[in-house]
């Protein structure tokens, strides 16, 4: 069981696919000029030749509500907004292949003036700063603390610009996502962008399952402004929803304003962050149009781990957050019962295409956190879930 | 901090509103080619509403209907003719607002020439000013009603009028120049007696005037709705429509009777005029319609105790029409509306608004209105008491 | 020597000589040549003083009675056309009061066009004392006139009703007048016939009447049964009407049907003299709400009540549900495919496209924007031949999120979409209209 990924844009031709007897399905990320619509889920039978035509009438039967104001009213295109330099800090922790890939497509990126940092937290410096030392105009940073929260800060007070995006290794920028991000800032009042994080490819069964069965990383592609104001209780409490640290951008001064991340945790700092955020009254964008691509583990064992890790990362935040004391214990309570565990529970209790075993491992991972000494930052190695 | 009210069409739509340092909220009135289709209400960051907000927003809050407005106007070229439009009498009934009625005027003359007929009814005035308001303007035909109440003033302009079809507005209102024809439009089916149209504030400056906007707006939504006894429960005549913008056939008078003048502003029963007649209209198996496409922007009141006031008058005007209705009509299905009423909206809402306080703008506006209620019974006997003292003088 | 009449007024009548007199003293006052009208009443199985009446009418134009036994009124009425001078006929109910204009204007309407059924609107008149049920009946009557008047409309066979109807003598007897096995929906039977004979239904407006309905309770739920019978005629008649017809959606969800409906259908076909009584405490039940005014119930129990009574009547005629189900089985296959369907480019223009229709007059079109399908006006059996006033009204109430789709997905690439410069005019004359 595999499926094809594409990226299809409304306003360009598009070639009749071939090969495509070895896939499913198509999973069709849809735009226009740019701008992501949605996703779009095709049965192609198999067929090795896929026609253009057929294709595109497929998929412009899934969109079509988002794509009505583009198309017909050209007063909805909203102008251009203003460019301003950004500072990419990437964290990688352990793959170079993936690293190699990443820093090419951030090379490959059109917007007008940005620098490249490369922030390395793992155990095998050497392998990094090797892919690092092959591209120039890449900044090199080797992490004196472990865990990704003290990471992004030691690359955050070494960045030149003002405007910080952060990267996972595992991900690969879409080219337009520097022009996106930048266009959330554009909406007012907004202090940090995220976006969705989209699978690179869906070729094994534990990616269809990491994607499919738990989630994924939200690829959702519907932009939003979350203000403190009209947020949801799990928005406000856990997080939940707005993006994540594999794909974040923020202004220098809020970060230094929130204190940065925070440097005991690992996984999970973003989170946490994002939450101290809006507690903080500040506004977060989620843009569908600032999309990366994430390379999902490949087997059934890296899944495992992933979604162990997940659990454990989502209890080590909330025990953050409950650590800063700007939530109430019965509100930080509710939501760890009554949303986060409840939802665990209930992926146990009735698997919809997610197997029992692995969203006991998740639950295993989030009690994990309650006993485990945070400090120790003892998560195995791998860039898989940032 | 106040709100402004936008008037923006997604046709045009800016690349971003600037300026509005003096707020701190937008309600925004969407419009596609001129129609009304939607509204939003938005934040106001730094003195701006951006316009990646404003067009994430705008088409978030409005929906469908822009898209079929759209639809229309592309078929528009293939639309079959309508038929001809019955002529009209607009009247305002006004009662010693002479500044507002300048306004309100001004946009009457606005309106497109169709012959339309246009009438002030001078309701019991204390001095000439309104008088000589209707001067400055030419054929406008001035009326006195010595009878004090809007239901009075209402009757005396049906009878007056000419045309085939009755346009009541507000003084403190001012008309759209498509009001009246979208109005009209609506009459060409044969059962349909009366027409309501959308009523937008046209400022919110003041907490009062956001919290009325808020708690008892005249729009009814952007959809049109036709309302009869098979759709629609006659005693629940709120959905049907505010009286700020209020067309009737002048048949309804034989047909239906005239608006009770036990009811309205001037009476004890304080408000509900419309509302009663429309009650009439249904249980006669008539229709109404609601179109939002008849737009007029209404100016609230801008004091908090006349907002106080004119919630208990509200609440006294529906206790006194269920009154009547049970007592004079023998609908026993006031109980039920009454019931339901108390424990599905106002005691729930009432409850909710405590956990701000006693005195929150939320408890106190529900807490008025419930209070209004208990009124109603001994308003509406004091109101036919009243009346009927009226009669006997006049006899 | 007399001119012969130049328009024959036919009406059926029977036991109504209070409502007869007052229709032949409109007729008397006619803005119409009185000496052209020629009235032949066709009294069937009369037991009141309407003999009398006939007898005795001193009128001011041609008055002509004939006596039949309960023949019924498809009997009185082909009659009446057999006897008639004139080449123009009028059908008038006996309790439909012509306005002074009436037949003026069915004269009028054939002299414009020919090959014409004319229907005069005669919606219910208005009564101080009218209950919730002639409420109902007033708003469902005056709906159907009103959709009738929509220059939009695509008329049926359903909109021959014959209380106020004019046809030429010689199209009535081509047709073959109407069929007396037919009781009751005798006129949507002609109208099957005429359809497919190429004549034209229209309403005009201007004829309008006036109906006098006596409706109460009781007769509701006989015309329900008699209707049920009738639909079971109609659909072994024309087996192309069953999708259509009512007796299909026995078991079906559409229209949704209450438990109460439900189990009112079943004892219909299985247990009817047990339904009867039911279905008679239910007349009390509903009389009851009724004088309580609470109309949600009155009227959700009157449905029911028909609902019933209608059934009985499709189980009197098929005998069991295995008839129904054979019955409903014989349906042609699907009617779409069998009738070919025009093909309109809308990409070619609006007004092009309506122009094709008005040529080519197809039974049904397939609605396309360049590449993309929008949808289908589909065929209907017994209705007329698309015009080209059908298609806006058609796509604005039923395609026009496939429209919009359709232009979206087509201009998606273009710079300047079909965001017509004129898109704002148009708009703007939608609301000035």
């Amino acid at each position: 069981m595999s499926i094809k990924l594409l990226t299809i844009d409304l306003a360009e031709p598009l070639a009749d696919l071939t090969g495509c007897d070895a896939y499913d399905a198509l999973l069709a990320l849809v735009r226009v000029k740019g701008r992501s619509l949605g996703w779009a889920r095709v049965n192609h039978q198999r067929q090795a030749h896929v026609a253009a035509s057929w294709l595109r009438a497929e998929i412009a039967n899934q969109v079509h509500w988002e794509l009505l104001p583009h198309a017909l009213l050209p007063a909805f295109i909203p102008e251009p907004t203003p460019t301003p330099p950004i500072t990419v800090i990437v964290l990688s922790k352990a793959d170079p292949v993936a690293l190699a890939d990443c820093l090419h497509a951030l090379l490959a990126c059109a917007y007008p003036e940005f620098e490249l940092l490369v922030v390395d937290y793992g155990a095998q410096p050497m392998s990094i700063k090797r892919v690092v030392d092959q591209f120039p105009a890449v900044r090199y940073l080797r992490a004196t603390a472990p865990g990704a929260g003290a990471a992004r800060n030691q690359g955050a007070a070494i960045a030149r610009y003002d405007l910080v995006a952060f990267l996972a290794a595992a991900c690969c920028p879409d080219p337009h996502w520097l022009s996106a991000l930048a266009a959330g800032f554009s909406v007012a009042d907004v202090a940090a962008v995220t976006g969705p994080v989209a699978p690179r490819e869906l070729a094994t069964p534990a990616q269809r399952l990491f994607e499919d069965g738990c989630g994924g990383l939200g690829r959702d592609p519907y932009s939003r402004t979350v203000r403190p104001a009209t947020a949801s209780f799990s928005e406000r409490i856990g997080g939940v929803g707005m993006g994540s640290g594999a794909n974040l951008a923020l202004r220098g001064d809020v970060l230094r304003a929130l204190g940065g991340f925070n440097p005991t945790l690992d996984a999970g700092a973003d989170h946490e962050l994002l939450v101290r955020l809006l507690a903080h009254g500040m506004s977060l964008r989620y843009n569908g149009d600032a999309l990366v691509w994430h390379a999902h583990p490949r087997d059934h064992r890296a899944l495992e781990r992933a979604l162990f890790d997940r659990g454990r990362s989502q209890g080590a935040a909330l025990i953050a957050t409950a650590q800063t004391g700007v939530f109430a214990r019965t509100a930080l309570l509710r939501y760890a019962v009554s949303i986060w565990l409840w939802g665990i529970l209930g992926r146990i209790r009735r698997p919809a295409g997610l197997p029992q075993r692995l969203a006991l491992l998740e639950l295993l991972g989030a009690l994990s956190s309650l006993t485990a000494d945070r400090r120790s930052l003892t998560s195995p190695p791998g860039d898989a879930t940032l | 901090m106040p709100t402004v009210v936008c008037d923006i069409d997604l046709l045009t739509l800016p690349p971003e509103l600037r300026d509005l340092t003096a707020y701190d909220g937008a309600l925004v009135l969407i419009r596609l080619g001129g129609r009304p289709v939607g509204q939003a209400w938005l934040p106001v960051t730094d003195g701006r509403i951006d316009g990646t907000t404003l067009r994430e927003e705008l088409f978030r809050a409005a929906g469908w209907p822009p898209w079929q407005a759209w639809t229309e106007a592309y078929l528009a070229p293939i639309h079959p003719p309508e038929p001809p439009l019955p002529s009209a009498t607009i009247v305002v009934c006004t009662r010693n607002r002479a500044a507002d009625l300048v306004d309100c005027l001004t946009s009457l003359q606005q309106l497109p020439n169709d012959g339309q007929e246009l009438i002030i009814v001078d309701n019991a005035p204390s001095d000439d000013s309104t008088y000589r308001v209707v001067q400055q303007f030419p054929a406008v035909r001035y009326v006195r009603e010595d009878r004090l109440g809007l239901a009075a003033a209402r009757n005396r302009a049906l009878h007056e009028a000419q045309g085939e079809v009755v346009a009541f507005t507000d003084d403190d209102a001012t008309v759209e120049p498509g009001w009246l024809r979208a109005l009209l439009r609506n009459f060409s089916d044969p059962l349909v007696l009366g027409v309501s149209g959308l009523t937008m504030p046209v400022e919110l400056e003041t907490p009062a005037q956001e919290w009325f906007e808020r708690f008892t707006p005249f729009g009814r939504g952007f959809q049109r709705r036709v309302f009869d006894m098979t759709n629609h429960d006659p005693l629940q005549p709120n959905p049907v429509g505010s009286g700020a913008s209020l067309a009737f056939r002048r048949s309804v008078l034989h047909l239906i009777g005239p608006f009770d003048e036990a009811f309205g502003p001037g009476t004890p029963s304080k408000s509900g005029a419309d509302t009663e007649l429309i009650t009439r209209i249904l249980q006669a198996g008539y229709r109404l319609v609601y179109d939002p496409a008849a737009l007029n922007w209404h100016r609230h009141r801008r004091d908090w105790d006349g907002l106080v006031n004119r919630m208990r008058d509200y609440g006294t005007g529906r206790g006194s029409r269920w009154t009547r209705g049970l007592l004079l009509q023998h609908e026993v299905g006031v109980l039920g509306v009454a019931a339901a009423w108390l424990l599905r909206y106002s005691l729930p809402r009432y409850a909710r608004a405590l956990r701000q306080g006693r005195t929150s703008p939320l408890a106190t506006l529900i807490g008025v209105d419930m209070m209004g209620w208990w009124r109603g019974p001994g308003a509406y006997l004091a109101a036919r008491q009243a009346e009927r003292a009226k009669g006997k003088g006049k006899g | 020597m007399i001119p012969p009449p130049t328009i024959s007024v036919i009406i059926p009548t029977h036991n109504r000589s209070g409502s007869l007199r007052r229709l032949l003293d409109m007729l008397g006052v006619q803005r119409y040549p009185l000496a052209q009208i020629e009235v032949l009443v066709i009294a069937d199985g009369c037991t009141d003083d309407t003999h009398e009446l006939l007898r005795t009418y001193r009128a001011p134009y041609v008055l002509r009675s004939f006596v039949q036994s309960s023949q019924g009124v498809a009997v009185a009425r082909n009659r009446g056309a057999a006897e008639a001078q004139a080449p123009l006929l009028l059908f008038i109910d006996d309790d439909v009061m012509p306005g002074p204009a009436t037949l003026a204007t069915h004269v009028a309407a054939h002299q414009a066009l020919s090959g014409l059924i004319a229907i005069g609107p005669y919606p219910v008149a208005v009564h101080p004392g009218h209950n919730l049920l002639l409420q109902e009946l007033r708003i469902w009557w005056s709906d159907f006139f009103q959709k009738m008047c929509q220059p939009g409309h695509r008329y049926t066979y359903r909109d021959l009703v014959t209380g106020n109807c004019s046809i030429r003598k010689a199209d009535f007897l081509r047709l073959g007048g109407f069929d007396p096995a037919f009781w009751r929906h005798q006129d949507w039977e002609l109208g099957l016939r005429a359809m497919k004979a190429g004549l034209t239904i229209r309403c005009i407006p201007e004829a309008l009447a006036a109906h006098h309905v006596q409706m109460d309770l009781a007769a509701l739920c006989r015309h329900g049964r008699t209707e049920g019978r009738m639909d079971v005629f109609l659909a072994t008649r024309y087996p192309a009407l069953i999708p259509h017809l009512p007796l299909t959606f026995y078991a079906t969800i559409y229209p949704p049907a209450g438990k109460l409906r439900r189990s009112l259908r079943i004892l219909a076909f299985r247990r009817p003299e047990l339904g009867d009584r039911v279905a008679r405490r239910m007349e009390f039940a509903v009389r009851r709400a009724a004088a309580l005014k609470l109309r949600a119930t009155w009227r959700r129990w009157t449905y029911d009540l028909r609902d019933y009574w209608y059934w009985r009547g499709v189980a009197e005629e098929t005998g069991s549900l295995q008839g129904l189900a054979a019955l409903v089985a014989s349906r042609p296959a699907d009617p779409v495919s069998a009738e070919p369907l025009l093909t309109v480019d809308l990409r070619q223009g609006l007004q092009a496209a309506a122009a094709l229709i008005d040529r080519e007059r197809p039974a049904g079109a397939t609605i396309i924007y360049g590449a993309r399908q929008i949808g289908l006006i589909p065929p209907q059996p017994g209705a007329e031949p698309l015009r080209s006033v059908h298609l806006g009204p058609y796509i604005a109430q039923h395609l026009s999120y496939e429209l919009l789709t359709a232009l979206a997905n087509t201009h998606a690439a273009d710079a300047n979409p079909p965001a017509l410069p004129d898109v704002a005019a148009a708009a703007l004359r939608g609301t000035l209209r």
